[in-house]
């Protein structure tokens, strides 16, 4: 019972956080109320016995990565977000049609797979947690995973390398 | 009932540590202000109770009595939220943290990764406050404190991977164990060096106090704050100082496990090696002038990143090689 409350709880608040980053006018609160939503979402994880995930949810996105939006925010120092008028004739229309395809799509994937019958995978709670989240995690990503996991880590080292370029360039 | 029970205890336990760290704060600062007196050969308070021991008090009263000014052109909701998310984040850590073989409020088996993810919350109380206040010498100091504590939380993050690898756990009590015969330190010198430097960084104390250099920016990111939300970030700062310690401690030094020739209770040796780091803190700030912003950058990327990384290798082929 506690379990399905804490559920709920983390719930509301995840989608409380998201719909406020769109509804807040000044880009600061909408970085803040996004930060919530990471949080709410990491402890989804949490409660899904997925302990590592969450952590790296908390490090990655909830500090790090809002930590350089907020600091893009303050130096460019965003005032007020401004009613503007809508650039296309029919946008809105248009978005709602976009979003409801979307959503349709979403819920035929739900539906169809097994996250309504709750079957359960190669790694259920009580096996991660005899086994420790780390470990697995760990053990699968050298050795299943492998390559994605390298494409990944030059995926990021292209990226710095990248960012170094365009720094050095302006500087001189 | 089972579980009331249960809620209960650890309703107790967090209650005894949320009050006995903040009081372990209030005399911290006392003892920061009596080492700093003495090493400047002055006396430092003396006035309240016998050499000045009552001031923690005292300065607590006044504190809670002050008027509390929010500036005019301050955004309210953030002012007021920044210092509850400064404080709160580095009392949440105390959750895992083990004060000995049988206190602490609980265990988690990655109970060194929630540490670091929760306190790099705390960074954002700066930035909020920073930016709250309108001002401009806030707004430098939470900029400066962003940039210095992002950087310095990954140096912090990789010198823990050492001794990590050779206890072969993140539960924080199992890593404790895992040093009966030999402290971690003798195995990691090079990780604990980097992972103390991190640590002054990442708590901003002197010689990395930039956030707050009060010779260029006032007081940095709390310059418009008073009363009892200026005390929120002393508390804050103190508490982390005391987690990131017992962290190094747990990681680097035993734990609550001392010599067995010297029987003493685990508590009073977590005491004791806290104490030793504290002072380590307060004698460094009043050794040590301030690092530049560009030479705390320099230091941290160019010189210490590759160090890390290269203690991580070393102790994975070492580890590889002979055990």
């Amino acid at each position: 019972m506690a379990s399905s409350l804490f559920f709920y709880f983390l719930a509301v608040v995840t989608t409380v956080g998201a719909i406020a980053v769109v509804a807040f006018p000044s880009p600061l609160y909408s970085v803040l109320a996004l930060i919530l939503t990471f949080l709410g979402l990491a402890g989804l994880y949490l409660s899904l016995h997925a302990q590592f995930v969450a952590i790296v949810q908390v490090i990655i996105y909830a500090s790090a990565i809002m930590m350089l939006f907020l600091f893009v925010v303050m130096l460019i120092n965003l005032g007020r977000e401004e009613k503007r008028e809508l650039r296309l004739p029919g946008q809105k229309l248009l978005g709602a049609i976009a979003g409801l395809a979307v959503f349709s799509m979403l819920l035929k994937v739900f539906l169809s797979t097994s996250l309504m019958t709750g079957k359960k995978g190669s790694f259920p709670p009580e096996r991660v947690s005899e086994l420790g989240n780390t470990q697995i995690i760990g053990n699968l990503l050298l050795t299943d995973y492998v390559l994605p996991f390298q494409a990944m880590g030059v995926l990021l080292f292209v990226g710095i390398v990248g960012a170094v370029v365009l720094a050095r360039r302006r500087s001189r | 009932m089972d579980m009331a029970l249960e809620v209960a205890v650890a309703a107790i336990k967090i209650f005894i540590v949320v009050n006995v760290v903040q009081l372990v704060v209030a005399y911290m600062i006392y003892v920061e202000r009596k080492v700093i007196a003495h090493a400047q050969l002055r006396l430092g308070p003396m006035r309240v109770g016998w050499h000045g021991l009552l001031q923690p008090i005292a300065d607590g009263l006044k504190l809670f009595l002050k008027e509390d000014i929010v500036p005019d052109k301050a955004d309210r909701i953030v002012f007021v939220l920044a210092p509850v998310m400064v404080l709160v984040p580095a009392l949440v850590v105390y959750a895992v943290l083990p004060f000995s073989a049988t206190f602490y409020i609980t265990q988690i088996n990655i109970g060194l990764f929630f540490v670091l993810a929760i306190s790099s919350l705390g960074v954002f109380g700066v930035v909020m406050a920073g930016w709250a206040s309108n001002s401009k010498y806030s707004l430098l100091g939470a900029l400066r404190s962003a940039a210095q504590m992002l950087s310095y939380e990954i140096f912090l993050g990789f010198s823990v991977i050492g001794p990590l690898m050779l206890a072969g756990s993140l539960n924080l009590q199992e890593i404790v164990h895992a040093q009966r015969d030999v402290w971690f330190v003798f195995y990691q010198p090079v990780a604990f060096i980097v992972f103390f430097v991190a640590a002054l960084a990442e708590t901003n104390r002197a010689p990395f106090d930039l956030p707050e250099a009060e010779t260029e920016l006032v007081a940095g990111f709390h310059t418009e704050y008073s009363g009892m939300k200026f005390a929120f970030f002393f508390l804050a700062e103190y508490a982390s100082m005391m987690v990131i310690s017992t962290i190094g401690i747990v990681l680097f030094f035993g734990g609550w496990e001392g010599p067995d020739f010297i029987p003493l209770p685990g508590f009073v040796w977590y005491c004791l090696k806290l104490g030793a780091f504290m002072f380590v803190f307060i004698w460094l700030r009043a050794t040590l002038p301030r690092y530049r912003y560009d030479q705390l950058m320099r230091v941290g990327w160019k010189f210490m990143f590759p160090l890390v990384m290269l203690n991580i290798f070393l102790t994975g082929f070492l580890k590889y090689l002979f055990l």
